[in-house]
């Protein structure tokens, strides 16, 4: 009798404890795109927070990149949400308009975020109309890699190890290619129809201070300028500096097996190329070719989607993993990625990885692209435009008209 | 219950009905359903989460203006015309070389339909690997072996990308129409060609004379289920060139996906897809009469 008695004192002890533990530990729903090597890095951050944190457990969902938006804006929509999820910062616009994400400014100060640690830069692509919507995690804007041994043939390498760009960045490519053993002097992403083409574009119209291809509803593209980093471009490719029509491994390959002594793609590649042996690569940001330094890039950030019946614990616990995740930036930097966080990119762990210093200034230079839901009809558009223009079916000045009325008629649809 | 019975005399059709409802629910939710709810979507303007707003027929007035949507459907359209004949003659031929008596015969089997199993990610990385212009396997071969110079570029002019694109497709999905063909060669009696041999007939007539015909029924077969697998293209396109030289092979339904999910215009994208519905229902209803007629 005393024996069954324990029993049942032990089996409620055991119920009441564990029904406890349940009561606290809040999950939380968490969605992002990343897949290959980030994908790995993300879930060890998550495996990390939650070893760390009794009280909060992150689930992960991760879903295919080409069809992630589709399935965070339904899904939020119905009120199937995540608590928290991964967006472009060129992305946050566009869902916040849409209402399916909610500003985060109180919120995540009341988990102990503090705003100010953030690189402004990235932060202010979060923000819109005064209120932040978006952790910022990370930015990854296009860079310059090249390789050592083959600028050192041409005579191209400083004794630091940088690239000597004494005149203009083309000077610099036809030495290249008229005294090093190299193929091609640089390669980018060049398919046609690729949005490798926008993205150096992009970079090169925001040198020259293009204002935003669409603002309030109405199209603001500054066609001269557009026009003159077209015709930068074309005569990149006109005299072979950088292969036209190369697949986005292609062009990534090409430099690592030595057939192109440069490389100008994001900054994701470090991983892979740290990972090429017999490579001696070095990284800058990309170089200034007009006026500024500007370079496209985007940026990783967490939302909280928009759920019906608000949790603030919920919520609270999402923004607790993603202040840890930008907090423990360099868990994250070894995807090649530049954290978004100043206390971070100070931190010795970060100092000491390789490249990464290099191109950390970088971040200061991206200009985001966001134009809210019409960015990525402008992205296709411009790149449809340019490929026609590289293959000679028409003039820059005719690929502009073709961009901005196509915006258009995207606008009033 | 006696009514039902009674009723079930006057109309037999009640007696099937509990047999038929599990599957008309789902046929009438996952099949009829969607297509009303897409009329109904294209009448308005729409993102992706939510109804801005009734446009009556201002999507489709859109669209019978927009180049756009003329430039692809005529992609479709010609990827329809060049593949259709080159699958259905390709599958003809090659179930023919692997119907001969002769030594490997499975191994021909095997080596044509093998492709079929392969996912069209697969196909296409492939075929990406096989095209890509610098580091490509036929432009390798092509310039250390043949002493081609220049770098051809395979997927950045439209010729050489729909050659690309259909030939893809080909090697791909013809082992399917090599099974239905030699289904149908395996069902011609012997007894025709021993009949023709001791009239002195040669291979050919043979050929010409008993086994083209035999197969006729078949084609039309293989030759509708062509027509409607081409008019859906897309995913070899949308992986293997992008829709490009600019957009130059894009088909209708890239666009129709591009319109729907990347520019967030759910509206104008039903639209087309309602469209392109019409026009697969008054091909397939072509087609339904041809057949008929052929058969009176």
């Amino acid at each position: 009798m005393k024996k069954a008695l324990f029993l049942v004192v032990l089996v409620a002890v055991m119920v009441g404890l564990t029904s406890n533990v349940m009561a606290e530990a809040v999950t939380v729903e968490y969605w992002n795109l990343f897949g290959g090597g980030d994908a790995e890095f993300m879930d060890a951050i998550v495996e990390e927070f939650n070893a760390a944190h009794d009280d909060i457990n992150v689930d992960v969902t991760r879903l295919e990149w080409e069809e992630y938006y589709t399935k965070l804006k339904t899904a939020t929509a119905s009120g199937n949400g995540p608590d928290i999820a991964i967006s472009h910062v060129t992305r946050v616009k566009e869902l916040a308009d849409e209402g399916l994400v909610v500003p985060i400014d109180e919120l995540g100060e009341s988990v102990g975020i503090n705003w100010d640690e953030y690189n402004s830069n990235i932060l202010n692509g979060a923000e819109i109309d005064g209120q932040v919507y978006a952790v910022p995690l990370d930015t990854h804007p296009l860079v310059y890699y090249y390789n050592k041994d083959l600028l050192a043939e041409a005579d191209l390498l400083a004794e630091d190890g940088t690239p000597k760009i004494e005149g203009s960045f083309k000077d610099f490519l036809a030495k290249l290619q008229a005294d090093s053993s190299a193929k091609y002097p640089m390669t980018n992403w060049t398919k046609l129809t690729a949005e490798g083409h926008y993205r150096v574009w992009w970079s090169l119209y925001n040198q020259l201070d293009g204002s935003p291809v669409v603002s309030d509803g109405e199209v603001t593209l500054d066609k001269a300028k557009a026009v003159e980093a077209i015709n930068y471009m074309k005569d990149l490719y006109n005299k072979e500096y950088s292969p036209l029509h190369s697949e986005y491994m292609e062009n990534v390959n090409l430099f690592r097996n030595g057939e192109a002594a440069s490389l100008l793609t994001g900054v994701w590649i470090t991983g892979t190329l740290e990972a090429t042996e017999g490579l001696d690569f070095g990284v800058i940001p990309m170089p200034q070719v007009f006026d500024n330094q500007s370079v496209w890039g985007d940026s990783h950030t967490l939302v909280i989607p928009y759920a019906r019946n608000e949790d603030e614990e919920k919520q609270k616990a999402a923004l607790t993993f993603a202040k840890w995740a930008t907090d423990h930036g360099e868990l994250w930097a070894k995807a090649g990625h530049i954290p978004s966080k100043t206390t971070v990119t100070e931190k010795e762990e970060f100092k000491n990885m390789p490249y990464r210093m290099d191109y950390v200034k970088a971040a200061d230079y991206v200009t985001f692209d966001s134009a809210g839901s019409y960015t990525w009809g402008i992205r296709t558009e411009m790149a449809t435009a340019l490929s026609k223009v590289w293959n000679d079916q028409i003039t820059a000045e005719e690929a502009v008209d073709e961009v901005v009325t196509a915006v258009e008629r995207l606008i009033s649809r | 219950m006696n009514l039902y019975n009674r009723l079930a005399k006057k109309y037999p059709f009640l007696k099937a009905l509990p047999f038929l409802l599990p599957f008309a629910l789902v046929y009438v939710i996952f099949l009829i359903f969607p297509i009303f709810r897409g009329f109904w979507m294209s009448l308005h303007r729409w993102t992706m989460v939510r109804n801005m707003g009734f446009v009556g027929l201002d999507n489709y007035l859109y669209m019978i203006k927009d180049p756009a949507f003329w430039e692809s459907l005529g992609n479709t359209l010609m990827f329809v015309l060049l593949s259709t004949p080159t699958i259905v003659i390709g599958g003809l031929v090659l179930a023919l070389l692997a119907n001969q008596k002769i030594k490997g015969q499975l191994f021909l089997k095997i080596a044509f339909f093998l492709p079929y199993v392969l996912s069209v990610a697969v196909i296409s990385s492939i075929m990406v690997y096989f095209f890509q212009p610098h580091s490509g396997l036929l432009n390798g071969i092509l310039q250390s072996y043949f002493g081609v110079e220049e770098t051809i570029f395979w997927l950045g002019e439209a010729n050489l990308a729909w050659f690309v694109i259909v030939f893809a497709t080909l090697w791909w999905t013809v082992g399917f129409n090599m099974v239905l063909y030699l289904a149908a060669l395996q069902d011609i009696p012997e007894s025709f060609y021993e009949a023709a041999e001791v009239d002195g007939a040669t291979k050919l007539q043979q050929l010409l004379y008993i086994t083209l015909p035999s197969l006729k029924p078949i084609t039309w077969v293989v030759t509708l289920l062509q027509i409607i697998f081409s008019f859906k293209i897309f995913s070899q396109v949308w992986l293997i060139t992008g829709g490009g030289p600019g957009t130059e092979t894009r088909p209708i339904v890239q666009y129709i996906y591009e319109t729907s999910f990347k520019q967030n215009s759910m509206g104008y994208g039903a639209a087309m897809a309602f469209a392109f519905f019409i026009i697969l229902v008054i091909v397939s209803m072509i087609q339904i009469y041809l057949r008929n007629r052929k058969e009176v």
